[in-house]
Parts: structure tokens; C-alpha cells; sequence
């Protein structure tokens, strides 16, 4: 059974069907999951600072809880926390001063037993692509797939080692899996302007304009991520395009949910919480 | 009676290499950080140059740039320091000296409709206290 963290912004944007779509990808898969009986928001970015602690602490809270409940893993779907609940577990399980310090904010110890799971990282090594290409109910075939990966689930390359950092291949292998012939394009893995989303639209929409043209010439029909963040960017900078040229934005879970008719093998058996 | 020994820009060296540990001057100016930035079209100084601004401790010119403010750390430059110096880091150390002492944070979030929370708590947290 894995612990399953939710995040604020997925949950927020339950409209955007990313937890349901996943949700009954895992419970097709075979894979189990609960929710963590309770969590905080991770704190959406990293502090790089080394000399403030606070923000560390409601991703240790987290970490702590997957432990006390006797999880197997702690499950994120967005990219954001991924990251964050990573990197925290990684400093405490490396930094002596920084462990200390939360340690006496929080009253408590923290084992550092937690590992920290993506999706994508759980459909590559505890389902496999070869699981994944038995359960397609209807083959993707035709699709042209960008997938896009976004920095925070690839960066730090030497804290995150989940993939290689300049050439990833794993959303490739699961669209190939699903039927679909992945496309590659230079830019999937450049930034999309992050949180200038909010203070510098100018900023986040010329990068991620780039992206997006970028996957359109290399003959992309949709693209597909794993982070809330970056598929509002990819999304809202095509605002001024036609209708026709734009090139739809979609989580990696949607072709999955697709390909495996997971709507209706979810719907004959309710899904978990 | 105690004379300071140390000048205001050696005080700002310090504060930066407390905030993150890290030397600057290490930075051998191999131009990789810049040559993969995605924003550099909205900066006045280039990654490698502040970093050069820093080890020559001219921080008043680093502090009135906009470089600080328009990077969005996305790590590729310190995934791929050969120095290993983090230069998303120093960023980050130099943004959170001014905010820490220098007053405000220097940008407002304009259009919080819409937007994910995810880029909001995160803008709050980079650029803002
Ligand atoms: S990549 Fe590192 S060593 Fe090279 S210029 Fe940038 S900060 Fe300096
Ligand atoms: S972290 Fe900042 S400076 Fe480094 S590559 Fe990204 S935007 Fe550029």
C-alpha cells in the first residue's frame, strides 16, 4: 500500500480530473494506494537558502506521517511536490543541521525511511510498460505525442536521479506503450516560466510559447505533462492563437485513462477514498 | 576599542556565503549556466555575470538588476555547473538578501486569477516576505 499526497493545487483543480484520471490508471494497474491521513501543502518550491528551516517543515510533517502509517512509498502526481518532498527528504537524510533543527521545531524524529514516488516512477518500476501495453483497451494509434517534462521533475539531476536530466525517455516509453508514436522535440526539457505565471506573464508565456512551437513543427497532435504549473503555462500562452492552431495540452494521465478504458473499469468498482 | 575589520563589501560576501553556502569565486566563468538559460532574453546581466558581478563584490550592481528577479529557478544552470556551484542558488541568496534587509521584494503578483496556487505560494516564497 502506498501513501498517496494529493497537493494542494491538484486537489484544487479537481475540474482538471488529473487525480481521477490517475487514481483509476493505479486501481487498473493493480497498484494501492490511501491517502494520507492528513497533509499540508509541500510549500510549492524548494527553499535554496540553507539557513532558513520553516518551510521544510510541513514536508517533513508528511514524510513523518507515510512512516507512522506503515506506507510502502509516499505517491505524488504533480511535479511540484515530487520535487519538494524529495529534495526535503533528501536533506534530512543529509544534512545533520538542517535534520536537528526541524527535529526541534517539530518536538519529534523523523526515521528517514520514506521514499518518495512519482506516478511516472511507479508506472516504470512497479507496473512496467510491458503491464501497461497488456491492458490497452484501445490502441492510441495515429496520436503524435509531445511529452513535456518541465524542470522540477528532472532537477537537480544528482538529488532527483529519477531520470536523466537532458535526455529523459520514460513518458516516451509509456506513449508507446499506449500505441501512440512519441514526438521529440528539442524543448521538452526547458523551463515554462514557472511562477512568473503570477508576476511576469510576458516571462512564463514567451517560454512557454517556445515549448509549444517547438513540439507543434517536430508534428506533435497533443501534448502531455505531469505538472499542474507547466500545463496551465503551456496552455494559457497560446491564448491569442485560432482555434485550429492551437495544440492541445492534456496531463500524461489522459491518453493513459484512455488507452485503458479506465473510465469504465473504474466505474464497476468504485475507486479508493 | 574595536575597529571594524571588515568593509561593507566583505560583510555582503559573508552574508551571501552564510545564506548559501557557497564560494563564488569558485566560478571559473565557463559560460554554461548562461548558455542554457531559457530567460536570458528578459535579463540585463547573464548568470556567468553575476556571478562575476559577486566574486568582484559589486553588489549594488547585482541588487539593481532585473536578472534576479526574472530567473524562475528552473535548476537547468545548476544541474549543469561543473563547479557545482548552484547558480539558481545564488540567485536565490542574493534575491533573499534584499528582501531580507533591503526592504520589499521588488515585484508584485499581478494576475493571481486563474492561476494555479502552485505559482502563487511560490512567487510569495521567491520574491516576496
Ligand atoms: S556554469 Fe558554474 S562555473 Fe560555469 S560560469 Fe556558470 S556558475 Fe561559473
Ligand atoms: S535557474 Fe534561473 S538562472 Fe538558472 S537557468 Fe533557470 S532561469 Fe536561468
Amino acid at each position: 500500500m502506498l501513501g498517496y499526497y494529493p497537493g494542494c493545487t491538484v486537489r484544487a483543480h479537481q475540474n482538471e480530473n488529473f487525480e481521477k484520471e490517475a487514481l483509476a490508471i493505479l486501481k487498473v494497474l493493480g497498484i494501492s494506494v490511501e491517502e494520507l491521513s492528513e497533509w499540508e501543502c509541500c510549500g510549492a518550491i524548494y527553499p535554496l537558502t540553507n539557513d532558513e528551516y520553516v518551510p521544510l517543515l510541513s514536508s517533513v510533517r508528511a514524510l513523518k506521517r507515510t512512516e507512522e502509517e506503515k506506507k510502502e512509498g509516499l505517491l505524488t502526481l504533480c511535479s511540484a511536490c515530487y520535487h519538494v518532498l524529495k529534495r526535503v527528504n533528501h536533506r534530512m537524510n543529509n544534512d545533520k543541521e538542517a535534520k536537528r533543527r526541524v527535529e526541534n521545531y517539530l518536538d519529534d524524529k523523523y526515521e528517514g525511511t520514506t521514499k518518495v514516488l512519482h506516478l511516472i516512477e511507479v508506472l516504470r518500476d512497479q507496473v512496467g510498460y510491458k503491464k501497461i501495453k497488456e491492458h490497452v483497451a484501445s490502441s492510441l494509434e495515429g496520436e503524435k505525442i509531445a511529452t513535456y517534462y518541465g524542470c522540477l521533475f528532472l532537477r537537480p539531476e544528482k538529488e532527483m536521479e529519477l531520470l536523466d536530466a537532458e535526455n529523459p525517455g520514460v513518458m516516451e516509453e509509456i506513449v508507446k506503450a499506449l500505441g501512440a508514436e512519441p514526438v521529440i522535440y528539442p524543448y521538452r526539457t526547458d523551463c515554462c516560466g514557472a511562477y512568473h505565471a503570477s508576476d511576469k506573464e510576458e516571462v512564463s508565456n514567451g517560454a512557454s510559447l517556445k515549448i509549444v512551437m517547438s513540439a507543434k513543427k517536430a508534428g506533435a497532435t497533443q501534448l502531455v505533462t505531469a505538472c499542474p504549473l507547466c500545463k496551465h503555462n503551456l496552455e494559457h500562452c497560446q491564448k491569442d492563437l485560432q482555434d485550429e492552431q492551437k495544440l492541445p495540452v492534456h496531463f500524461i494521465t489522459a491518453p493513459i485513462y484512455e488507452a485503458l478504458g479506465a473510465e469504465k473499469k473504474a466505474d464497476e468498482q468504485p475507486l479508493a477514498n | 576599542m574595536r575597529f571594524p575589520t571588515k568593509t561593507a563589501s566583505i560583510k555582503e560576501q559573508q552574508e551571501l556565503a552564510d545564506i548559501i553556502q557557497k564560494n563564488v569565486k569558485d566560478c571559473y566563468q565557463c559560460l554554461k549556466c548562461s548558455a542554457g538559460c531559457p530567460l536570458t532574453e528578459h535579463m540585463d546581466y547573464y548568470p556567468h555575470q553575476v556571478m562575476l558581478l559577486a566574486k568582484m563584490d559589486l553588489y549594488e550592481k547585482i541588487f539593481n538588476s532585473k536578472t534576479l528577479w526574472v530567473c524562475a529557478s528552473c535548476l537547468a544552470c545548476s544541474s549543469r555547473c561543473p563547479r557545482d556551484l548552484e547558480p539558481a542558488k545564488v540567485m536565490e541568496g542574493l534575491r533573499t538578501m534584499i528582501i531580507r534587509k533591503r526592504g520589499e521584494g521588488n515585484v508584485e503578483v499581478v494576475n493571481p486569477k486563474g492561476v494555479p496556487r502552485q505559482a502563487l505560494i511560490s512567487s510569495m516564497r521567491k520574491l516576496r516576505r
